[in-house]
């Protein structure tokens, strides 16, 4: 078990998939991330070295990553519909936001737009 | 000139052997044992040295003048067709020009001076081999046979270890065997005609293509034949069968302790021997009432094959070893130690066979009709 | 248009009111236009509960329930353990007690490595060697061994030229010293990668120490860890788990040897390496240790090129065999690896100090030959694991062999890339290799792997027939017939149609 960010993973998971598992890290900004401390990307958690672990805590508390990022997200969406931007107006609606056609396929906005939107 | 005299010879053997090999298959089981006759036959013959040839060295013998008729045909020809632009009939010498190891062979002196590359080639010719053995074969065949399937074939295995050394030495002999059996004028021997799995359109035997097929899943035939192989290597390496008395393999293969040598061989003695000959029919109308009652048909050789083959394709998903592969060779090998479950399955047929036996050639009854 | 009168009985056809169609001005009416929440068109929805009403429809659910599939119950079989199904893809299986044992079979040793008579038999690989080629990896899964009682391998001209050359260096006073460097090539199937295990073989018959990388591939695949050299040379980078590895082969491999010499040279990087320990301890504290590795391994090549003792430990120092290097798989180590820097930009292979070191090796030495002790370094290419894109590596081939032939650079029959296409300066910096000035050291060759000839096709066929796999009259005819099937006798083919299964006629 190694500690990455207070968040606990089984050493046989590979460290690109530990690093994804947090809100706001996507393959490309994991794949940056491991490049920066020289971690080959098919390192798995167990092998990290306790510098490399103290490393990627370090840079991942820099970041606006979880809990942060989420509030920004929500804030956005509700400046959005303060304003009264159309935009703000399809999030409220429970529509898509970004111009797609509406007569099928929008189950993804049914399912996540609505006032108190959450993440 | 000698070589063209054995070519007249070997035209007239041709029919007398096609006759024999197309035989009418008289019935099934009949085939079956015929056909592994004809296999344990060819098991030690390599393409220079079977029957075929054999009896065309004889056929030779017999005969080595030719026929009349084809003779004054030859001579016809020689006389009017081959005439040269001016009308002189022409001499085979004069149109294809005279051996030069005819003329040496003629003239002692010349040959004394003759060039080294061709006083090497006459001692060649002079000591002639041939390149298949005569030397007791046929003992071995009969030691073969007895041990069909029985409880003989795994008597004693001092003579299994005497016939494995035999083997070394039999096939040692073959490779060390040159061929100088040419008749000298000719460079290449006649032509045969080639073995079906020549054609790259029929490479492989008409079984392994049938199992190959049956294997196959989506099309994929590239896949099916990457399992073919490792099934054949796996059946190539793998221990020889300790064979079951009570399932008895077919009668006419080689011994176990040479099955691995042969995997196709093996596996199509696998596959004859727990290929069922019947398949029960149900059929209505022979019972009031509309019940239908399973009646058995016989099976042509690749329906048999068939089945076998799906008996153990099915057997072998009950397995749980990691490839699929190795399942089905893994069957394989139960099948021809008797431990499968396809033998029991087959014997389930029979039994029902047995049981609907009577009717078969029988009528449906059909109501009348008022 | 449709007449209002049924044409049968005359009687007017009900027609439909439009009234009873709403309007779309009460629609309208019951609230603005535009609203946020939609609150009253959700209200004027019937409840789908009927009597109950408890079920409150979620806003916007789809009024009709979705029908629930039916899930199949499929029994499945528990997957193989993990890393199964690898060890059995990679499972090399060298013997198999049913093929028959061939009569006077005769093994590989100093005498039959050099016996020009041999030339086309299969020679045996010696029992006891197994364990060490198996231990430095020279065999490969897809290789065909499985189907022999015993590894073979025929013996044919390049083999028997390698072998002369492997008895000179050792045995013959004039020849000490000397150093070949090859890179091999050659069609697909014309057998690099045993032509490499042959060296290795006869590399440990005559006691050399043979260091291999049997797939270059994984230097460079991203697959081990790396980092970067040191604070001074932050783009250079050293992979501590692949030269472990490579020091674990080598000390299983070359115990007796390594055994038999001791540490004579200072080693001030390395506090594991005491004076008077042997070798084979010290390239084991670097197989043991992975934060020493590379440290390790240079000491060890250290003691190994040396010539002489440092001053003070002369006691400890005894003459250095010759090395033997192979690696397979050459294009990978011609292009950028997989890995990645800390910008994120791709890692060139020769930034890889391990890759970078071998790499070196082909250059000519320059205070002293780059083996003193004599070697042999053979890079074999790969034709069917290569990177995309290795045309420099072939441009850089041919001028190695143009090279070879005497043709100057500076000619216009030496080889050039084509105009505009991109090639990779550092593939041609690295196969650069000018004309030693030590006599011992040879220059850079490529060689090529060909077809085998007649004699010898024919010596490999009969293997497989006195193996008991193929049942044909081993003829000049047959064979000659079998060469030309197998595109001139590459080896490979041949292979191929020894074991191809056919039941005759």
């Amino acid at each position: 078990m190694v500690y990455i960010l207070g968040l606990n993973f089984t050493e046989s998971i590979l460290v690109k998939k530990a690093l994804q598992s947090f809100f706001g890290i996507g393959t490309d900004t994991s794949a940056r991330l491991l490049a920066r401390y020289h971690i080959h990307p098919t390192c798995k958690v167990g092998e990290l070295a306790n510098k490399q672990v103290l490393d990627l805590t370090a840079a991942l508390s820099d970041m606006k990553i979880e809990n942060d990022l989420r509030r920004q997200v929500l804030d956005d969406i509700k400046r959005l519909r303060e304003t009264g931007t159309t935009r703000g107006r399809r999030h409220a609606l429970g529509l898509p936001v970004r111009g797609q056609r509406t007569r099928t396929q929008i189950k993804t906005a049914i399912k996540l737009n609505r006032v108190d939107r959450r993440l | 000139m000698p070589p063209l005299l054995n070519l007249f010879a070997a035209r007239t053997a041709v029919p007398a052997l096609r006759v024999s090999a197309a035989a009418p298959r008289v019935s099934l089981s009949a085939a079956a044992s015929k056909s592994h006759s004809a296999l344990s036959q060819r098991r030690w013959n390599s393409s220079g040295s079977d029957g075929k040839k054999e009896s065309e060295e004889a056929q030779r013998a017999a005969t080595s003048m030719p026929h009349v008729s084809e003779e004054a045909a030859e001579v016809s020809r020689i006389m009017d067709k081959e005439k040269r632009c001016d009308g002189v009939p022409s001499t085979p010498e004069l149109q294809q020009g005279t051996m030069v190891s005819e003329i040496l062979s003629r003239d002692k002196e010349a040959a004394k001076h003759a060039p080294k590359v061709f006083q090497d080639q006459i001692k060649k010719a002079q000591s002639g081999s041939r390149s298949f053995s005569t030397s007791a074969r046929r003992g071995q065949l009969e030691e073969q046979k007895p041990s069909g399937g029985d409880a003989n074939a795994d008597a004693s295995d001092a003579a299994q270890a005497a016939m494995v050394q035999s083997m070394i030495a039999q096939v040692t002999e073959q490779a060390h065997a040159a061929q100088h059996e040419l008749a000298p004028g000719l460079k290449f021997p006649a032509p045969e005609t080639l073995p079906r799995t020549e054609n790259y359109r029929s490479r492989y035997e008409p079984l392994l293509e049938q199992f190959t097929k049956m294997m196959m899943r989506d099309g994929k035939l590239g896949i099916a034949e990457k399992n073919m192989n490792f099934i054949l290597d796996h059946l190539r390496s793998s221990p020889p069968p300790n064979l079951n008395p009570r399932r008895p393999l077919l009668p006419g293969g080689p011994p176990a302790p040479q099955l691995p040598l042969n995997p196709v061989k093996y596996l199509t003695l696998i596959i004859d021997s727990v290929a069922p000959i019947i398949k029960n029919k149900p059929m209505k109308g022979f019972t009031g009432g509309g019940a239908s009652v399973p009646i058995p048909v016989p099976l042509a050789e690749r329906q048999r094959r068939r089945a076998a083959i799906k008996w153990i394709l099915d057997a072998s998903d009950k397995r749980r070893d990691t490839k699929f592969a190795q399942r089905v060779a893994n069957e394989l090998v139960a099948v021809a130690e008797g431990r499968s479950g396809v033998w029991d399955r087959r014997d389930l047929v029979y039994k029902v066979g047995i049981q609907g036996r009577a009717l078969v050639g029988a009528k449906p009854r059909t109501r009348s009709r008022i | 248009m449709v007449s209002p009168f049924c044409w049968g009985c005359l009687t007017p056809l009900r027609q439909t009111s439009r009234t009873i169609l709403p309007s779309p001005s009460t629609a309208v009416s019951r609230g603005p236009a535009f609203h946020t929440s939609a609150a009253l068109q959700f209200m004027g929805r019937p409840s789908q509960g009927g009597k109950k009403g408890s079920t409150v429809l979620k806003f916007r659910q789809p009024a009709v329930a979705a029908m629930k599939k039916k899930k199949k119950f499929v029994e499945k079989a528990r997957p193989p353990p993990v890393g199964e199904r690898k060890a059995i893809r990679k499972r090399i299986v060298l013997s198999n007690p049913n093929a028959l044992e061939v009569e006077g079979l005769q093994e590989l040793s100093e005498e039959t490595m050099v016996d020009s008579r041999l030339r086309g038999t299969a020679l045996a690989l010696p029992v006891p060697m197994l364990d060490q080629l198996r231990a430095v990896q020279a065999f490969k899964p897809k290789q065909g061994w499985s189907i022999f009682r015993r590894p073979c391998t025929v013996l044919r001209r390049e083999t028997l030229e390698l072998g002369r050359f492997f008895d000179n260096v050792t045995g013959d006073v004039e020849r000490r010293g000397a150093v070949i460097k090859k890179i091999v090539g050659g069609a697909r199937k014309s057998g690099k990668s045993v032509h490499l295990l042959q060296a290795m073989a006869m590399g440990f018959i005559k006691k050399w120490v043979v260091f291999t990388i049997p797939e270059a591939q994984e230097l460079v695949s991203a697959t081990s860890s790396y980092a970067p050299l040191s604070e001074e040379n932050p783009n250079l980078y050293v992979q501590n788990e692949a030269t472990a590895a490579l020091l674990s082969r080598t000390v299983a491999a070359n115990k007796d040897v390594l055994s038999g010499l001791r540490v004579s040279q200072n080693h001030p990087t390395v506090p594991a390496a005491k004076p008077g320990m042997t070798l084979e301890d010290l390239a084991k504290t670097g197989a043991q240790d992975q934060a020493s590795a590379w440290a390790v391994f240079q000491a060890l090549w250290k003691e190994l090129t040396a010539t002489g003792p440092a001053p003070g430990l002369e006691k400890h120092y005894t003459p250095r065999p010759p090395i033997l290097v192979t690696v397979d798989g050459l294009g990978h180590w011609m292009t950028e690896s997989q890995y990645r820097n800390a910008q994120f930009k791709l890692i060139h292979a020769h930034d890889l100090v391990f890759v970078r070191h071998f790499l070196s090796l082909l250059k000519p030495g320059q205070d002293q030959p780059s083996l003193p002790n004599g070697g042999a370094l053979l890079y074999a290419t790969s034709t069917t694991n290569n990177p995309p894109y290795v045309y420099t590596l072939d441009v850089a081939l041919k001028q190695v062999a143009a090279r070879d032939a005497g043709v100057e650079p500076s000619s216009p029959q030496f080889p050039q890339p084509e105009p505009y296409s991109k090639t990779d300066p550092r593939v041609f910096e690295v196969l650069e290799s000018p004309k030693s000035k030590h006599a011992q050291e040879g220059r850079l060759q490529h060689q090529i792997l060909g077809g085998v000839t007649h004699d010898e096709a024919r010596g490999f066929m009969e293997y497989f027939a006195r193996s008991g796999l193929l049942q044909e009259t081993i003829s000049d005819g047959w064979v000659s017939e079998k060469w030309t099937l197998a595109g001139g006798g590459v080896i490979g083919e041949l292979e191929r149609i020894g074991k191809r299964l056919r039941v005759a006629a």
